[in-house]
């Protein structure tokens, strides 16, 4: 291996970049944080329906979720992306930019848009397994055991099911939290949005120092995981119920 | 002309021998519960040998169908011939297996498969037809992107999902035992191992081999280099995933499980080859057939760096017409879901009951 | 004097502060059956796992045929083939047929042939009336038949001795006959037996001592018409008057099954 500079001058020089670093890192976390959120929603929106919902309610979860954890987010990606071409329409999304260290810097545009939505809608699929797992976890007895005092079928799911299930779900949730903002970088390939990825391919062009650019990358997200993986297991040991 | 063929023969051909196949299972299936109703026990059993027994009817089918179509190029007689060769010969091993299964008669079970397979073969006949129409004449395109994609992208990424589920297991089988049964400073190194691999996204293992660092495998082509740096990385992560699966299997085997084998003379070795493994390798089943199912549909990332496998062929056939980048994704899509979504159910949620009947795992 | 096939001297042992057996002494003779019983956590299973070195004891000595087996470089596998046990949970291999659970030792720790191994399993298996059963899984045995399973484990090793771990607490009453009529079988024929157990039934149709056991030390010992007319200690008299009420209804069962032999 041939090196025109030392590790430690690759570094500086990749170092230098620190501001396309910390812009694409806050818009790949906020893709992130937007992805993981509404999953949630819409995976527990799938799992209750997958798991208490009328049949067809049910097949139609059950083919959602299997066709998604079934197939690349890469050709999800793809696929979404070029939807509104291939249907002839287009949509018009608002662009929210600011500024930041004296670039601008968008928060919303389309791009980004079909980034986040191919996030929800993948990482909704896989929080619904996880979710439905805890549902199962808890147990029909405690719904028959609410349904007997007088319970509705809603407010026993609501009440009794629910309360359960998202404390039982956190530790098989946090791998998901732990995985998505991962798989966030394949946003990469939409091309035009400037997060973590897309910056590390623009510094490494311009610095030709590969390795060192990626081992930054690699950094950032270990960093980022491990504080993640972490909060998550203190709210799990916070909210955890003696006994269950 | 001879030894010609065309892709689009064996598919069909394929196909067909697929849907005998399951046809013929769950047939059987259906007869063993409902002459078995009251004895599940035996039924358990002759079910194993007769999905073993119906696996060598299908390869032996899909032999047939292949052959046949390097003589034949018209594809409705290519059809009928092959149909009717891969019945006879169907007729002639159900009947041996019902007669294995049920210590039956010969000519009896002949009979019996013989009336199951005329049923067979009028439906997978008209299945047929439907699938000519439709892929043939209604959607071409989409049988046109499947074979392309069939054609160029499938060995790779099957090749490049194998070697590094091979990479892993090892991996992390090695690294499963590190962690439970080697000193302080294995455990340490294999714990750091799991961190390090769990928490550094793919794209960017990628791109450290290849770009980063160009010259780990320089005794290699340059497209083989990439090929190689893209199953090193996916080994490498899946070893840190893997190790965590049978980690923990080998910890939910019943600690009673090794105090027998003990207590019968075994000593640790052998305890846990003969006793803690083959438990542990069934429990690991369903999370492994998950980790498999993320593999695959990981080996896509390989395009990103100019590999050739799947989703890359894909996107080539959707830059030939950007109208039909979209179908070609939704096709590619449905190629991986073929290949995870059986997995996963057999070897997941099947297991997953069968492990319960076995009462093991957990309890 | 005879040598005893076991000799337990001065047994005692800790788990962290908690002692759980003190000074334990006994000897066991050759087909001689000796049976174990006293409060739950009184050390019985910890005092099984120390004769067959699962758990060493911190302190004291075991003699197998007059072989130091707690002295440092015993090879403790060879040991634990002429030493059987049966659990309390039976501890049956989830993914081995039953007489595959029965061979496997044979066959990976004797070394023999698959063959032979499954003649002597086989033989085994029908000292335990099972054989019908060879070809099922644990999980589709009902405990009885797991735990003569777990028997016929230990009896194909052909060991010296079979230690019984509460052999028939973990099963539902009507299945503990089954097990019991075996284990007396077993008793009859001549195999050295130390069980713990609570059925007092069948400790007074074998037993030639019987040793009861609180706190990690053997308060009483004696046979079993001893502790049946006249036990000294008032924890034995008051552990015997729980267990009546618990067991009497098996020892009436015991009873008939041995009048049923006499004729
Ligand atoms: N591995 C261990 N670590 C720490 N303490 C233990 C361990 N095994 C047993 N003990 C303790 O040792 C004591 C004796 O246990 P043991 O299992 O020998 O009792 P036992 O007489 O067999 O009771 P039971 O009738 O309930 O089976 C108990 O108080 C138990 O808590
Ligand atoms: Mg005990």
């Amino acid at each position: 291996m041939i090196f025109q500079a030392n590790p430690f001058e690759q570094l500086l020089a990749v170092l230098a970049y620190w501001d396309r670093f910390l812009t694409g890192f806050l818009l790949t976390m906020w893709m992130y944080v937007w992805a993981l959120f509404l999953g949630f929603l819409l995976g527990l929106l799938l799992a209750l329906s997958r798991q208490y919902g009328h049949f067809f309610i049910q097949k139609i979860a059950i083919i959602y979720i299997e066709i998604i954890r079934g197939t690349p987010l890469i050709a999800q990606l793809f696929f979404i992306s070029f939807l509104p071409n291939a249907l002839n329409f287009s949509i018009d999304i608002m662009i929210i930019e600011t500024n930041l260290f004296n670039r601008s810097f968008r928060l919303l545009d389309y791009p980004i848009f079909v980034g986040i939505l191919t996030l929800i809608l993948n990482s909704g699929a896989y929080q619904a397994e996880y979710l439905r797992g805890s549902f199962v976890s808890v147990g029909t007895g405690q719904l028959e055991a609410a349904r007997a005092i007088g319970m509705s079928r809603f407010s026993s799911i609501r009440h009794i099911v629910l309360p359960q299930a998202l404390r039982r779900v956190i530790p098989s949730w946090s791998n998901e939290a732990a995985y998505l903002p991962k798989y966030t970088v394949l946003v990469y390939f939409i091309g035009g949005v400037e997060e973590l990825f897309s910056q590390a391919d623009y510094i490494q062009h311009r610095t030709s120092f590969p390795f060192a650019t990626y081992i930054i990358v690699a950094i950032l997200f270990l960093i980022t995981i491990t504080l993640i993986s972490k909060l998550l297991d203190t709210i799990h040991k916070r909210t955890s119920i003696p006994g269950l | 002309m001879l030894f010609q063929t065309d892709l689009r023969y064996i598919g069909m051909g394929t196909i067909n021998s697929f849907l005998i196949f399951l046809f013929g299972i769950y047939i059987i299936k259906w007869f063993l519960k409902k002459k078995n109703t009251a004895n599940t026990k035996v039924w358990d059993i002759s079910f194993n040998k007769n999905i073993r027994l119906s696996l060598i009817w299908l390869i032996f089918n899909l032999l047939i169908s292949v052959s046949f179509s390097f003589f034949i190029n018209n594809v409705i007689v290519y059809l009928l011939t092959q149909l009717c060769v891969s019945i006879v010969s169907d007729i002639f091993i159900g009947a041996i297996i019902v007669q294995k299964l049920f210590s039956k008669h010969l000519v009896e079970s002949f009979k019996f498969v013989f009336s199951i397979q005329l049923i067979l073969f009028g439906i997978s006949i008209i299945l047929g037809f439907l699938l000519i129409i439709t892929f043939g004449y209604i959607f071409p395109e989409i049988s046109d992107v499947l074979l392309f994609i069939i054609e160029f992208g499938l060995l790779s990424t099957i090749f490049i999902t194998a070697l590094s589920l091979i990479m892993g297991i090892v991996l992390g089988l090695t690294l499963a035992i590190m962690r439970l049964y080697a000193g302080k400073e294995l455990y340490w190194l294999a714990s750091g191992y799991e961190k390090l691999f769990r928490g550094i996204p793919l794209l960017v293992l990628i791109f450290i081999f290849s770009a980063g660092l160009p010259g780990i495998f320089w005794y290699l082509e340059p497209l083989d280099r990439l090929l190689a740096s893209v199953i090193l990385a996916l080994g490498i992560r899946s070893g840190a995933y893997q190790s965590q699966i049978f980690r923990g299997a080998i910890l939910s085997v019943n600690r009673g499980q090794l105090e027998a084998a003990q207590s019968i003379g075994m000593n640790k070795m052998q305890s846990f080859r003969y006793i803690v493994l083959p438990q542990a390798f069934r429990i690991a089943m369903p999370g492994w057939s998950n980790e498999y199912a993320v593999v695959i549909k990981d080996s896509s990332f390989a395009g990103a760096i100019g590999t050739f496998e799947m989703t890359l062929v894909a996107t080539i056939w959707g830059y030939r017409s950007v109208e039909l980048f979209t179908l070609s994704m939704g096709v590619v899509a449905i190629v991986y879901f073929l290949f995870t979504f059986p997995v996963t159910q057999l070897f997941g949620q099947q297991q997953v009951k069968k492990l319960k009947k076995l009462g093991m795992g957990g309890g | 004097m005879v040598e005893p096939l076991l000799r337990v001297s001065d047994v005692s042992k800790s788990y962290d502060e908690l002692q759980v057996l003190k000074d334990v002494s006994f000897d066991l003779l050759e087909r001689d059956v000796k049976v174990i019983f006293g409060p739950s956590g009184s050390g019985k299973s910890t005092l099984l796992r120390c004769i067959n070195m699962l758990n060493p004891p911190d302190k004291g000595k075991i003699f197998l045929r007059g072989n130091n087996i707690t002295a440092p470089k015993v090879d403790l596998n060879t040991i634990r083939t002429r030493i059987g046990m049966v659990f309390q949970h039976f501890n049956l291999f989830a993914h081995l047929k039953a007489i595959d659970n029965v061979s496997i030792g044979l066959r990976r720790v004797k070394g023999l042939k698959k063959q032979e191994a499954y003649e002597k399993a086989f033989k085994a298996l029908d000292r335990v009336k099972l054989t019908e059963w060879a070809d099922h899984y644990p999980a589709q045995l009902s405990g009885g038949q797991q735990q003569r399973v777990g028997i016929a484990r230990a009896l194909a090793m052909e060991p010296d001795l079979i230690l019984f771990d509460e052999p028939t607490s973990a099963l539902d009453p009507e299945l503990i006959g089954e097990v019991l009529q075996v284990m007396l079988d077993l008793a009859k024929a001549g195999t050295t037996m130390l069980v713990v157990t609570h059925e007092m039934g069948f400790a007074r149709a074998v037993a030639s001592e019987l040793l009861f056991i609180d706190k990690g030390i053997i308060i009483e010992r004696g046979t079993p018409e001893h502790f049946s007319v006249s036990p000294t200690s008032d924890r034995v008299k008051q552990f015997l008057q729980q267990l009546d009420v618990l067991y009497g209804s098996h020892e009436k069962l015991l009873d008939i099954l041995d009048e049923e032999e006499k004729i």
